[in-house]
């Protein structure tokens, strides 16, 4: 099977839908002339000059905006520059673009998706290195991806082109590089969906994005130690496929949930409550998560390193969990 | 009472030396006072006092190793003689235990009882390993998986449960010599099953009564002779009928019998080829069965059982030993109706028509 | 300009519809019939009416919390609109949003909006996408002197005026957010004026000239419609009532609203069609009439209609709710 990066399997996922589904157009800032920040539009430079745009730093009409263009008929997809910058514009999405359907009593069909790229890289510091998929986890009214190989992102960019409901799709930014197969035939991957990374016993480890790959790292050097890991990628947030998850921990009894953003009240939290509500008598320790300290980022190398979580920090709490 | 536990000092710490106990028994203690020495690895820390109180007890002992959280001191904490609190229900001490969620629930299944379990979890938590000795000392019930029985099952179990409580079953046994049964079987090609069911047959002749059904309170003694083959299925146990065998030649009962055991195992019996049987045979001569006691076929009278046929020895009446090819049959009968002298006689001439074959 | 009888009549009649569904649902909810909040537009009448004259159905328009008006306007049904200030299953939003959300898609009413300045990046997205489609509809963006001073605002207009989109911005400057004058909030006398800063042709009205308000909007509709852009319409007008129904007013004197009322739009237009001699005392009185009966239908139809069941509660959020925990 060829190996292509993860930019390109998103280049190539919007550059099918927008070809297969002529309401699909996308904007945002800096895309339109060098293909976006990261270069994930790069295939699309050209090919649809009318669907294909840059606009003002003006966050709250950009995400407003993919709203009204939603309502009207047609898919806006909208780059996010940082997922910091969700923050900005963020009236629009919690207080319109999640409320809007359930307010009107389904009138409406939202068929919009928000990307962009998310995550810790290079000392970009403390507004532009959040991971801050929690909040739109925890207000009602929008559907969360976050891929973690170019597999996944191009199955769940395809879905999410084509599904009826608001999508925002978080996409790591040192993932962007990473290589992985991608068959040449058409393939959607359904949300709520998780995808068993590697199979183990002794204790599931349940990660999205970065920390996927962060995880499969420990379990590969946990293996030498006799220690037999499951590595659960949920690959999406809302719906999240608690029901694979429950499984895995009635077989391992033990769980660590591992993710970039930060440790306090992250969405890890909820998945450990949710598995103990549901799977209290299967737990044998409690459930651990890994996650950023509960600071901003800040800049100079070794201070990013120590607040951002790694393989190591995902061996410890294996370890602890299986003390 | 206040429990001093030996402290952590750093992330990796896991156990530590007492090195010297400041105060002693009986002495009274300020919080924040210096109370003991501890060493760990190349540190040594002094450890305050959590609380102000009298040292009830000290259990550590100096030079002595204790694992984090191990209780090394009881502090009897300032102004607690007075307050003397109700006995704690047992409940509460059952709280007190620290077990994980699934060795409690493993614990419950099993019927362990907890307060013999030493917990090797974090702060002396127990976990479902601490539960392993335990779980092998039962029985490994855990294992069992559960089958429903299939229908045809549940009839066969119904009838033999009806058989063995209401029958009073008796069964006589009796060797005997099968060599030359056997060598005029397989001349005349046909199969031991069969021989033997010709010759059952002439015996049911003889001894009327056990060709019969009995309900309790009537006897119905049977002219014609219809013999179940009791025959084993991957479903179950099936019993086909061969319908008035005493009209029948040795050749035809062979032939209808393949047949019937055939059409046995592929299922496709039809009611009436399995109902109306006087008399049942049941070999269990191919498998390593030598003598056994069959449960009777309900409403017959009386069931014949056939074992394993071997090598044996066989002493002749000039006391001659020879090898001969031995078998035991067995005939369970009802000894409402049938005295046992009635069944030594029908074995006697069963036997005797199988040691002198004159087909 | 020449206008038709049957025209003026359609207008007078519109406004008075709206006054008396405002009366009447200020009425209810005093009775303790409505729950939540309402916000009436009695006074600025003349603006939805004048603007709505000129659109098709299927142009868009956003409104505010102060929608009722825009709704019945755009065609909106009483019977369904009641039906969603008591909160019944029946309303439009089955119950869901309520008087400050409430909104029909199918009629072109893009909602109601709870936040102000809310409906701004929403229009421009209306018209973005009308745009992209190669459409000739229109969008109408309603909002208060006060949503002019959000982010929402300035975001909104530049972004239509460098795409040249079809939006009409209409700003019904009654003079009070809430509790605040726009004098002691707003850098500028005449909203209008900002639309110099963002390229934007500009025109502040009499909001409460309904004849203005219609041919001002017409302009700006015609030249949206036909890719001219956006423009920025500032009509004047006065908030006859409170905030919201139960607000105690402390902000201004009862003298000061004497005043305005004077200059009230139905009154005014009322006196103008005598003059024409359109309107006589009993066409005006079977239309005053008329309404109060459509309206008694409406508040039947809404107290006779349901409630929503309360597990409806847990229904549209999302089109596809597979593996979605409520």
């Amino acid at each position: 099977m060829r190996e292509i990066t993860f930019s390109e399997a998103l280049g190539e996922a919007i550059l099918e839908e927008m070809e297969r589904d002529p309401t699909i157009f996308t904007y945002g800032e800096d895309i339109a002339k060098q293909g976006g920040i990261f270069g994930a539009y790069k295939s699309l430079l050209g090919k649809f000059p009318d669907r294909i745009f840059d606009t003002p730093i003006s966050e709250e009409a950009i995400y407003g905006s993919a709203l009204g263009a939603a309502l009207v008929g047609m898919r806006p997809v909208v780059e996010f520059h940082f997922a910091d910058f969700l923050f900005t514009g963020i009236q629009s999405i919690t207080l319109q673009i999640e409320k809007i359907r359930y307010m009107t009593g389904g009138q409406g069909k939202l068929h919009l998706v928000l990307r962009g790229p998310d995550g810790v890289a290079q000392s970009a510091a403390a507004q532009h290195s959040e991971s801050i998929e929690t909040i739109f986890m925890h207000v009602p009214g929008i559907k969360i991806i976050i891929p973690s190989t170019p597999y996944d992102m191009k199955g769940l960019m395809k879905t999410a082109l084509r599904s009826d409901d608001p999508v925002i799709c978080f996409e790591h930014k040192r993932l962007y590089k990473i290589k992985g197969p991608v068959p040449e035939e058409e393939y959607l991957i359904p949300f709520g969906v998780a995808d068993i990374k590697r199979e183990g016993k002794d204790v599931t480890v349940v990660a999205m994005s970065r920390m996927v790959h962060e995880s499969l790292r420990a379990a590969n050097e946990l293996e030498k130690e006799g220690i037999s890991v499951e590595m659960i990628d949920l690959r999406t947030l809302v719906p999240w496929d608690k029901k694979r998850v429950i499984e895995s921990v009635k077989k391992t009894n033990h769980l660590v949930v591992a993710h970039e953003t930060w440790k306090r009240a992250g969405w890890g939290a909820e998945i450990a409550s949710v598995v103990q509500e549901e799977a209290f008598d299967y737990l044998d320790a409690p459930i651990l998560r890994v996650g950023e300290k509960n600071v901003p980022m800040p800049f100079s190398p070794p201070l990013e390193e120590f607040v951002t979580p790694d393989y190591k920090d995902v061996i410890k709490a294996i370890k602890k969990v299986l003390e | 009472m206040y429990e001093v536990r030996m402290p952590k000092f750093g992330l990796t710490m896991e156990t530590g030396f007492i090195e010297k106990w400041f105060k002693s028994e009986g002495e009274k203690v300020k919080k924040g006072e210096p109370l003991l020495e501890v060493s760990s690895e190349k540190i040594t820390n002094e450890v305050a006092s959590p609380v102000s109180g009298t040292i009830k007890k000290i259990m550590g002992e100096e030079g002595k190793e204790y694992k984090v959280g191990e209780v090394i001191a009881l502090i009897e904490e300032e102004g607690e003689k007075e307050e003397k609190k109700e006995p704690v229900p047992p409940k509460r001490r059952e709280e007190r235990i620290k077990i994980s969620p699934l060795a409690r629930r493993i614990a419950k299944e099993m019927n362990i009882d907890l307060s013999k379990v030493k917990g090797s979890g974090p702060g002396g938590r127990i976990v479902k390993r601490d539960l392993l000795p335990f779980l092998s000392a039962s029985t490994s019930l855990r294992e069992v998986t559960i089958e429903k029985l299939s229908g045809l099952r549940k009839v066969i179990s119904e009838r033999l449960s009806k058989s063995f409580h209401t029958a009073v079953t008796v069964t006589n046994i009796l060797e005997v010599d099968f060599t030359e049964f056997i060598k005029k079987v397989n001349e005349t090609n046909v199969s031991i099953t069969s021989g033997l069911i010709f010759v059952v047959s002439s015996t049911l002749k003889k001894f009327k009564k056990f060709n019969a059904h009995f309900d309790g309170d009537k006897l119905k003694i049977y002219t014609h002779v219809n013999i179940g083959v009791a025959v084993d299925t991957e479903r179950g146990l099936i019993v086909p009928v061969i319908k008035n065998v005493d009209s029948l030649s040795l050749q035809e009962i062979n032939n209808e019998l393949k047949e019937i055991a055939s059409k046995a195992r592929s299922g496709v019996l039809k009611p009436e080829e399995i109902r109306d049987s006087t008399f049942t045979i049941t070999n269990l001569g191919m498998m390593a069965t030598d003598i056994f006691t069959p449960v009777i076929n309900p409403p017959e009278v009386a069931i014949l059982g056939i074992g394993r046929i071997k090598k044996g020895i066989k002493i002749f009446d000039n006391n001659t030993l020879f090898i001969r090819d031995m078998g035991y049959i067995s005939l369970s009968y009802d000894h409402r109706v049938i005295d046992g002298a009635d069944a030594a006689k029908f074995l006697k001439e069963l036997a005797n028509l199988i040691e002198n074959p004159e087909i | 300009m020449e206008y038709s009888k049957d025209f003026l009549l359609n207008l007078y009649r519109t406004m008075v519809r709206i006054r008396n569904f405002e009366l009447r649902a200020e009425k209810l909810f005093l009775e303790g019939k409505l729950p939540g909040f309402i916000h009436l537009y009695i006074g600025e009448e003349a603006i939805a009416t004048g603007v709505m004259a000129n659109l098709r159905k299927d142009d868009y328009i956003t409104s505010t919390h102060r929608g009722h008006g825009h709704m019945i306007a755009k065609g909106g049904d009483m019977k369904r609109m009641m039906a969603e200030l008591y909160g019944k299953l029946t309303g439009y939003c089955k119950g869901k949003g309520g008087s400050m959300h409430i909104a029909s898609f199918e009629i072109g009413v893009l909602g109601a909006n709870g936040v102000v300045g809310g409906g701004l990046p929403i229009a421009v997205g209306a018209g973005l996408g009308i745009k992209i489609k190669k459409s000739d509809q229109v969008v109408v963006a309603f909002f208060g002197e006060g949503a002019s001073n959000t982010g929402a605002f300035h975001e909104s207009l530049n972004f239509a005026s460098i795409y040249k989109l079809p939006v009409v911005f209409i700003n019904e400057n009654n003079r009070f957010a809430s509790t605040a004058r726009v004098e002691e909030t707003t850098s500028v006398e005449n909203i209008s004026d900002r639309a110099v800063g963002y390229g934007i042709p500009g025109v502040t009205i009499d909001g409460n000239n309904v004849i203005a308000v219609y041919e001002t909007a017409k302009e700006a509709i015609r030249r949206a419609r036909e890719g001219g852009g956006p423009s920025l319409i500032e009509a004047k007008t006065y908030r006859l009532k409170g905030h919201f129904v139960g607000d105690p007013e402390l902000y201004r004197k009862k003298e000061e609203i004497e005043k305005f009322l004077s200059k009230e739009p139905i009154g005014r237009f009322e006196k103008k069609l005598f003059e024409m001699k359109i309107l006589n005392k009993n066409l005006r009185d079977s239309i005053w009439s008329e309404s109060e009966k459509e309206i008694d239908e409406a508040v039947k139809f809404a107290e006779e209609s349901p409630m929503p069941k309360p597990e409806d509660a847990l229904t549209d959020l999302f089109v596809d709710d597979t593996g979605y925990d409520y």
